[in-house]
């Protein structure tokens, strides 16, 4: 079986800070690997180790991204694929880039998170598949079956479980629910030092980007909370709040 | 959330390796270490044996034991930076540091049996203490001190292959873990081959349980610590007590000095722990300066307060670099086995982080108390347990503050005009 | 100008088509059941995104639309991008807003995981996925041209089942008093002392993702947050939540926020009006006897 999982490279969001007079983001943080790339990863581990195979991370970032791959690759891929000058991150110009990746090579299983944690776009999966011409299993929470040449996931949906299955190759993004991925050990970190990495720029794969939207602000959202601290003996404190709730309904 | 987060430094560089490593840690840490670690320390305050196996199986699991020891003895393959990494950032997560103790003790001594001590003693204790089934830490005080290395009174006398081991230690690490583990355990000890001082020692594994199965002549006890509970103190009574000669450690009346270099090891990871503790406590601060107002003004506007934070802050950072320049030397000589670099450089570095990484973490604990008031006198309070953890090691586990004073001025005023 | 729209919610067609037409649109729906709309194009359902991506194309083709609609739920989100992606075309998800512009529109949703609200602009023709329960609309009048529209059934994966998760009715939206509770809750069985605090405030519960996606104590409808419900009660009590950024968005237009927690330092803080600090299991008995 030869897995392609897409990861991505995303903000260490616990670290950005925000400004509190302008409410602008402080994004001068470092990268990590996104949370529900690991899940897509995790995922793609298990099936390796009861079927074999060969797990590719496929990625497009800034050149950070030299560095966050190797995340990828302690949790244990077997080698990456990655472009490492794209800084413009609209889903359509990722999933061309990705997508001209994907085509150097050919997958049994294209793995990917159903969102990033940080933008919840959720179209990765949609456009790689559309591109590729492959069918697609979205918000899987389960993956029940993989053989040689199918598939059987079970989705998350908002109203509705489905059990689903497709013929191979397929695309399959998960949910955050599906697993715990694992923390790759010292181990596992000093080998993905000498695992491959084959890193393309957008040039190589023939791609120009072109910006197709506009960003015309990015603020916190502004709260003004009173932030009032009450403490004391809970039969007091509860006297208090049973004011509060008086005074508001 | 990281409140402080470490400076952009070109001084203090880490390799990529070494900064995912740091993170692997960190996470393994906020998954299973730093939501548990107060409720570890009140279970063993009640009851000291109320030892916190399921997360010492994690973390062997994680590979947070044994990292400097080689692959083939089923250690981490990973240097002596990596090491003191990984216990800064676990005593980051459980600023008592038991666990980081813990790991640093069963990371510290199995290196040191690795360099000194037999083939065969290296492939029976490194892989089980790598895997959590056994501790393996240091035994050296006894009752009429701990400072004074070479006036230690134990025995042991060669009868043909054995040798027998009487005596008394006291104030040890982990005398409840031997018992408790599946597999069991010891240390790395000194007893007394040959005449008075410092010349008629030698060091030995001594494995007080070993495949579960308690050794003759090996009598313990348990202390109630103050603080840092989630790990035993204990001591124990040697009476007859064989050790086979596959369990001596390097030569025979060299013990002492073997015993130097362990403790050089493990001085270095103890004060990474104390770091890691400190980062911990400056965070407590910051969040508190942040939200306290008192005046109708942040605590932290009064000059009192903040001027004594920034002392605090770069004696944290200062602590550092002493911590991660012994670290660094300790891979030229122990790792990368540098010519250019013996034993005998580490002993300043050492004692200079060893000196400034615990009485900072304590000073600093104690800022922080005042700062928080009265709230953190009150148990509920987690502060305090950051306070009476590490001030174990200013008290001197590992080596007492004053003989970090004493190596300093040794090695740079010069041996004969300290007599 | 026109909009082509498509929601497998018919209140969720409603509202969307509202907006639309209030923006000066002409409004086409597809949907499976009779909804509002200038044209309507009225199908039997169907869940796969193959055949809906198919007929959108269709749909769109013969339209010529200057705008494309979506539900931003999983299904719209999963949709929506297909079809952008075949026409090649910018698709923006988990709209919170529609603003209209000279051949252009804005939209605003959250970005660095609900840190921040980016507001973009992009020409047109796009590809949109509003979150419907945010956007708000008056009622308008419509045309209302119905056309029975056969979706073409083109599967590309096959669906072995399909079960209906159980869902309670829940009022999140429409409540004046919300109580929120979280992990600060030890064990299900206690979840008994936050029921009895809601009746005696005649108040809808919702929670935190971790109880309802990970203990289940709840159902996923209660969970409030970036990827659950976006709530605007006047009065929230929120117990045992720290307040991470994914779970406060949803509290954010809330009137008055009250929160108990035992950590003084808890993110929550920042997003109550009264945060009291202690523990929930002292103060909700006194509380309840207090009311
Ligand atoms: C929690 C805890 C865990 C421990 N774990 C271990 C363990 O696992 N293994 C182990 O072997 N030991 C362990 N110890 C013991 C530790 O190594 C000793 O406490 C330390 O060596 C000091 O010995 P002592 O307590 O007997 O004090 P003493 O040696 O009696 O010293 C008392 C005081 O005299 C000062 N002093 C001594 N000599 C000099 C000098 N030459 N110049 C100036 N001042 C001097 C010391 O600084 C100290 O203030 C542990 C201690 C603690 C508190
Ligand atoms: C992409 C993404 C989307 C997400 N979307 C959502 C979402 O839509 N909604 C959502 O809720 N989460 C969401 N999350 C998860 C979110 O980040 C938090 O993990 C979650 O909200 C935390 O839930 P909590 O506050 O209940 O738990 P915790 O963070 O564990 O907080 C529990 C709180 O209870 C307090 N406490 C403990 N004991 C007591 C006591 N006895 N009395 C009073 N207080 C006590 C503690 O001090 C603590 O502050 C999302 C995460 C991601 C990555």
């Amino acid at each position: 079986m030869k897995i392609a999982v897409c990861v991505k490279e995303i903000y260490n969001l616990e670290q950005v800070k925000i400004v509190r007079e302008t409410r602008e983001p402080i994004l001068d943080v470092p990268k990590k690997l996104d949370d529900l790339s690991r899940n897509a990863l995790e995922e793609a581990i298990k099936i390796r180790e009861k079927l074999g195979g060969e797990i590719v991370a496929i990625s497009a970032g800034s050149p950070e991204l030299r560095k966050t791959i190797k995340e990828a690759l302690a949790m244990g891929a077997d080698r990456a694929a990655i472009v490492t000058d794209f800084t413009e991150s609209s889903p359509e110009s990722a999933a061309l880039v990705l997508s001209r990746i994907l085509e150097k090579d050919s997958y049994d299983l294209i793995l990917l998170g159903d969102a990033s944690s940080d933008d919840y776009s959720g179209q990765m999966a949609s456009r790689v598949a559309e591109t590729l011409n492959l069918p697609q299993i979205t918000f899987v929470s389960e993956i029940r079956e993989v053989s040689d040449g199918k598939i059987t996931c079970v989705r998350d949906m908002d109203d509705y479980i489905e059990v689903v299955e497709s013929d191979l190759p397929c695309v399959v993004s998960v949910t955050n629910e599906i697993n715990e991925p694992r923390i790759p050990a010292l181990k596992d970190i000093l080998k993905a030092s000498k695992k491959p990495v084959e890193n393309f720029s957008l040039q190589d794969l023939g791609i120009e980007i072109s910006r197709s939207y506009e960003i015309v602000e990015n603020l916190a959202p502004a709260v003004d909370r009173k932030q009032e601290v009450i403490e004391g003996e809970a039969a007091e404190v509860a006297g208090k709040i049973a004011e509060i709730i008086g005074r508001e309904v | 959330m990281s409140v402080i987060d470490f400076p952009k430094n070109t001084v203090l560089t880490f390799s990529e390796e070494e900064e995912l490593f740091r993170e692997s840690v960190r996470e393994f840490c906020q998954r299973h270490i730093a939501p548990n670690w107060v409720e570890v320390d009140k279970r063993s305050e009640q009851n000291p044996m109320d030892i916190p196996v399921d997360i010492i199986k994690k973390m062997a699991d994680q590979g947070l034991f044994c990292i400097p020891c080689s692959e083939e003895y089923g250690g981490q393959g990973g240097s002596y930076t990596m090491a003191t990494i990984a216990m800064e950032e676990i005593a980051y997560a459980d600023p008592s540091v038991a666990l980081a103790v813990y790991a640093l003790l069963n990371t510290g001594w199995p290196f040191a049996l690795e360099l000194f001590g037999t083939e065969e003693a290296c492939q029976e204790i490194i892989p089980e203490v790598a895997a959590g089934r056994a501790f393996f830490g240091i035994a050296s005080t006894e009752p009429q001190g701990g400072s004074d290395v070479a006036g230690l009174k134990t025995r042991a006398e060669k009868k043909g292959d054995v040798y027998i081991l009487n005596g008394e230690k006291t104030f040890i690490s982990g005398v409840g873990e031997v018992q408790k583990l599946e597999w069991g355990g010891g240390w790395f000890t000194l007893a007394r081959t040959g005449g008075e001082g410092h010349k008629g020692l030698s060091a030995f594994a001594l494995l007080a349980r070993k495949n579960g199965e308690l050794s003759d002549g090996w009598d313990p006890t348990i202390y109630e610590d103050i603080g840092r509970h989630g790990l035993t103190t204990g001591g124990f009574r040697l009476t007859d007590f064989e050790v086979d000669s596959k369990y001596l450690i390097g030569e025979e009346n060299k013990g002492f000095y073997h015993v130097m270099e362990g403790f050089n090891l493990a001085r270095i990871v103890v004060a990474a722990a104390t770091i890691g503790a400190s980062r911990w406590l400056l965070e407590q601060a910051v969040e508190w300066f942040r939200t306290r107002k008192l005046f109708g003004r942040n605590i932290s506007s009064f000059q009192g307060v903040s001027f004594k934070f920034a002392d605090m802050y770069a004696r944290w950072e200062a602590s550092r670099y002493f911590v991660y320049r012994a670290s660094r030397l300790a891979d030229k000589i122990y790792i990368e086995k540098d010519p250019s670099y013996k034993p005998l450089d580490l002993n300043v570095p050492v004692a200079l982080a060893k000196n400034y990484g615990p009485e900072t973490c304590v000073d600093l604990a104690e800022e922080v108390m005042k700062w928080y008031g009265a709230y953190a006198y009150t148990k509920e309070a987690p502060i305090f347990r950051a306070w009476l953890g590490p001030f174990s090691y200013v008290i001197g586990a590992e080596g007492a503050q004053n003989i970090m004073r004493l190596i300093i001025a040794r090695d740079i005023i010069g041996r004969d005009y300290l007599k | 100008m026109k909009a082509l729209v498509f929601a497998e919610k018919a209140d969720h067609l409603n509202r969307i088509s509202s907006k639309l037409k209030e923006l000066g649109f002409e409004v086409h729906a597809l949907s499976f059941a009779e909804v509002n709309a200038d044209f309507l194009y009225l199908a039997g359902p169907k869940y796969d995104y193959a055949s809906i991506t198919a007929a959108i194309d269709m749909l769109s083709n013969e339209i010529r639309p200057d705008l494309v609609v979506f539900s931003s739920t999983k299904l719209g989100k999963e949709v929506s991008s297909r079809f952008a992606q075949r026409k090649n075309m910018t698709c923006i998800t988990e709209c919170l807003d529609l603003q209209l512009g000279d051949s252009s529109i804005t939209v605003s949703r959250y970005s660095l995981g609900g840190k921040t609200v980016t507001k973009i602009r992009t020409h047109l023709p796009a590809v949109v996925a509003l979150v419907a329960d945010a956007i708000e609309s008056k009622e308008q009048s419509f045309q209302m041209n119905v056309r029975e529209f056969q979706i073409p059934d083109s599967p590309q994966i096959r669906t072995v089942s399909r079960e209906e998760k159980r869902r309670e009715a829940v009022g999140l939206k429409e409540a004046d008093v919300i109580v929120v509770v979280g992990r600060g809750l030890r064990k299900e069985e206690d979840l008994k002392l936050v029921k009895e605090l809601a009746k005696k405030l005649n108040a809808e519960i919702g929670c935190t993702r971790p109880l309802s996606h990970d203990y289940r104590w709840l159902p996923e409808e209660r969970m409030i947050g970036l990827s659950g419900e976006k709530v605007s009660p006047k009065l929230l009590i929120s117990i045992g939540v720290s307040g991470q950024i994914q779970h406060a968005v949803g509290i954010m237009n809330s009137k008055t926020v009250i929160a108990i927690n035992t950590d003084e330092n808890a993110p929550m803080k920042e997003h109550s009006d009264y945060f009291i600090v202690g523990d929930l299991y002292e103060i909700l008995p006194e509380l309840i006897k207090n009311l």
